[in-house]
């Protein structure tokens, strides 16, 4: 499975669901994949993804996907616990495994050597975890996480093979600014 | 009121939903209070730089979060500082217990205590000093400032803030 394709895919599913992506080739591939309001492209300090989301999925009542990849999920194990400790039903995750660090030119992840990916997600405490490898097992699983209010993680494991999309060059304050006033009408939960 | 109890009334004053910490023994009152208050949700993640994290995102959310850390955990924050934080111009606020002082008992704090203020300029953050038990109300004057004005800020808080030696 490419991720392009994955990337695509859950642009196009996404309809009130807000979408942060990880720094790099997973934010360039979601730019072109459609540019919107709702999307947070995260353009530095790699493995804050998943916090990002978590504590957007904590403060709206939105749907949140996460994009991230195995890298950058090795950089912040801890995040997968703290999830678990809170586990927003909004809160979705998924994680684009390629086994390495595609954006800096495919050196093989250590998580990807001897590590059970899906078994940590387990082991840190999520319930629901869902592992797929093709396309339209993704489709399905998507439809699933979206529509039901649970915390959860998908790993997708893709190739190792990007499409080579230019660098981001939106000011970050605009992605900020956009953002915000796109979800300012969600307020706040109470938990 | 003792310490604990003003500085809650104080966060929920000023409508703080969330406190992301890692904690600190000098604080660690506060948080067993913090348990048992049902208008703040406690969140625990493993290190500062996925409070900061967290903490945007809440932010981003329009909902209001504060970091109760140790100092040391300023320096785990300093890349998501300026790449986050500042560089989107999404503003934070933190509690922060500043160890390594003349009392300090732990002597491995004090290299990270020495250079915190240091630290704190050179990232450009504003800060105050909390050193007294009736500096309590500088938590609720920065708060009011910090959320209006959409500046970060952090309190460090050194003892005898918190009332007695601990």
């Amino acid at each position: 499975m490419n991720r392009y394709e994955v990337i695509k895919k859950i642009r196009t599913m996404a309809s009130d669901d807000v979408i942060v992506s990880n720094i790099g080739d997973v934010s360039k591939e979601l730019f072109a994949a459609g540019d919107r309001d709702e999307n947070f492209y995260m353009l530095g300090s790699m493995g804050l993804a998943s916090s990002l989301g978590l504590g957007i999925s904590l403060a709206s009542k939105r749907n949140v996907i996460v994009l991230d990849g195995d890298g950058s999920i090795a950089m912040n194990l801890g995040s997968l616990v703290t999830i678990a400790s809170q586990a927003p039903p909004n809160f979705k995750l998924v994680i684009l495994d390629n086994a390495s660090y595609g954006s800096t030119g495919y050196q093989a992840t250590a998580i990807s050597k001897v590590a059970r990916l899906d078994e940590i997600v387990k082991a840190a405490g999520h319930k629901k975890v869902y592992p797929v490898s093709t396309i339209d097992e993704f489709k399905e699983t998507m439809k699933k996480v979206l529509s039901s209010p649970e915390c959860s993680i998908v790993i997708a494991k893709v190739a190792r093979e990007d499409e080579a999309f230019p660098i981001i060059t939106m000011n970050a304050e605009t992605i900020k600014d956009r953002f915000m006033k796109s979800i300012s009408d969600s307020s706040e939960r109470s938990k | 009121m003792n310490i604990e109890d003003r500085i809650i009334d104080i966060l929920k004053r000023n409508k703080v939903k969330k406190v992301i910490t890692v904690p600190c023994k000098f604080f660690a009152p506060l948080l067993d209070k913090m348990e048992s208050e049902p208008s703040i949700n406690l969140i625990w993640p493993s290190r500062e730089e996925e409070a900061l994290g967290i903490s945007a995102g809440c932010y981003l959310g329009g909902m209001r979060a504060v970091l109760l850390i140790q100092n040391s955990g300023l320096g785990n924050m300093v890349n998501a500082i300026k790449s986050l934080s500042q560089y989107y111009n999404i503003p934070f606020f933190a509690i922060v217990s500043h160890r390594g002082g003349k009392e300090e008992k732990i002597d491995a704090q004090k290299p990270m205590g020495e250079l915190t203020p240091r630290l704190l300029k050179l990232l450009g953050i504003r800060y105050d000093i909390l050193e007294s038990p009736e500096d309590v109300e500088k938590i609720n004057g920065s708060l009011k400032e910090s959320f209006a004005k959409k500046e970060s800020k952090v309190l460090l808080a050194r003892n005898p803030f918190w009332g007695k030696q601990r």
